[in-house]
């Protein structure tokens, strides 16, 4: 048996001790992966009101005798919610995204038809976007964005209701 | 505002909508006089009591909070001088465009304030302005009787 000298046993242990300390330091680190979660989706409140506004500006255009001035409102609330979903990552993502195939079916209520639907349609709105107004958690960020808007769209379309009749 | 509570939050918001109710209390009576349709007249008179109910509930409102009301202006001008209909429709919108801007403010404030009462108290109160002034801007202006964004102009 070969004798080993003290010099080289010293630097055998003080390897095998480094080994040893640099796999405990490697088993007791946490190895934080980086993973690209997505946002999350806009608020489903939010997108409901504009498939619902979208409803509401069609029927607008296919009516006729109406003040001009409604249809530009339905213009600028259409502008005005999109707006707001822009300030949600989530759905300028889903925007990026590829578009449906032609022909899906599209979230919104149907298009009004006529004009008790149309006022229909417009009330229906109305309530849902002071709903919204008033319960729009005031914890979420955008909230001093999104509630007032959201109130004036609602006090605009109730003054819509009153000139439809 | 940086620093402001949650109450001093709703109570310049509240001080907000009173100031402009005074300014309706203050306006309308000029506006009848110079409306000649019994209508628009009786209109004018339904709005003043309106508003007067509106500014007395307001005051007490403060006054429960321990906060003292803030009081009206000596005077208020129109934005032009009522000699006509006209220019009296056009301060009545103007009236209600400016109460719906003050409980337009008083939406952001019970929003930062994480007051449901009051954010609902200023929702009501914001389409409640809306609403009044579309009976006198359908006079004033027929095209365009309503606004897109109440409380923003």
């Amino acid at each position: 048996m070969a004798e080993i000298s003290r010099r080289a046993l010293l630097g055998r242990s003080a390897v095998l001790l480094g080994l040893a300390a640099g796999a405990g330091a490697g088993f007791a680190r946490h190895v934080h992966h980086r993973v690209a979660l997505p946002p999350p989706p806009p608020p489903a409140a939010l997108v409901q009101a504009l498939a619902a506004q979208q409803s509401v500006r069609a029927g607008y255009e296919h009516a006729s005798g109406l003040p001009a001035g409604l249809i530009a409102d339905a213009q600028a609330h259409r502008q005005a919610l999109r707006a707001l979903l822009e300030l949600y990552p989530g759905w300028r993502l889903a925007q990026a995204e590829p578009a449906p195939a032609a022909g899906a079916p599209t979230a919104g209520p149907p298009v009004p038809a006529n004009r008790q639907q149309l006022v229909s349609a417009v009330s229906a709105l109305t309530d849902q976007l002071r709903h919204q107004a008033e319960a729009w958690p005031a914890t979420d960020p955008h909230a001093v964005e999104v509630a007032p808007v959201l109130a004036s769209i609602a006090a605009s379309l109730q003054t819509h209701r009153m000139v439809l009749g | 505002m940086s620093g402001a509570g949650p109450k001093d939050l709703v109570v310049a918001g509240l001080q907000s909508v009173l100031a402009a109710e005074h300014a309706c209390v203050y306006g309308y009576p000029v506006i009848g006089t110079q409306l000649s349709d019994a209508g628009q007249r009786g209109q004018a008179h339904a709005d003043e009591a309106a508003h007067r109910l509106a500014r007395d509930a307001l005051a007490a409102q403060l006054n429960a909070l321990g906060v003292t009301p803030v009081a009206a202006d000596i005077e208020y001008q129109p934005p032009n001088p009522v000699r006509t209909a006209a220019t009296a429709q056009q301060w009545a919108v103007q009236l209600e465009d400016r109460l719906a801007a003050a409980y337009r403010y008083l939406v952001l404030c019970a929003v930062r304030a994480d007051s449901a009462p009051a954010r609902k108290q200023a929702v009501d109160g914001l389409i409640g302005a809306a609403a009044g002034a579309v009976y006198w801007r359908r006079l004033s202006q027929p095209d365009a009787p309503t606004v897109a964004f109440p409380g923003t102009g």
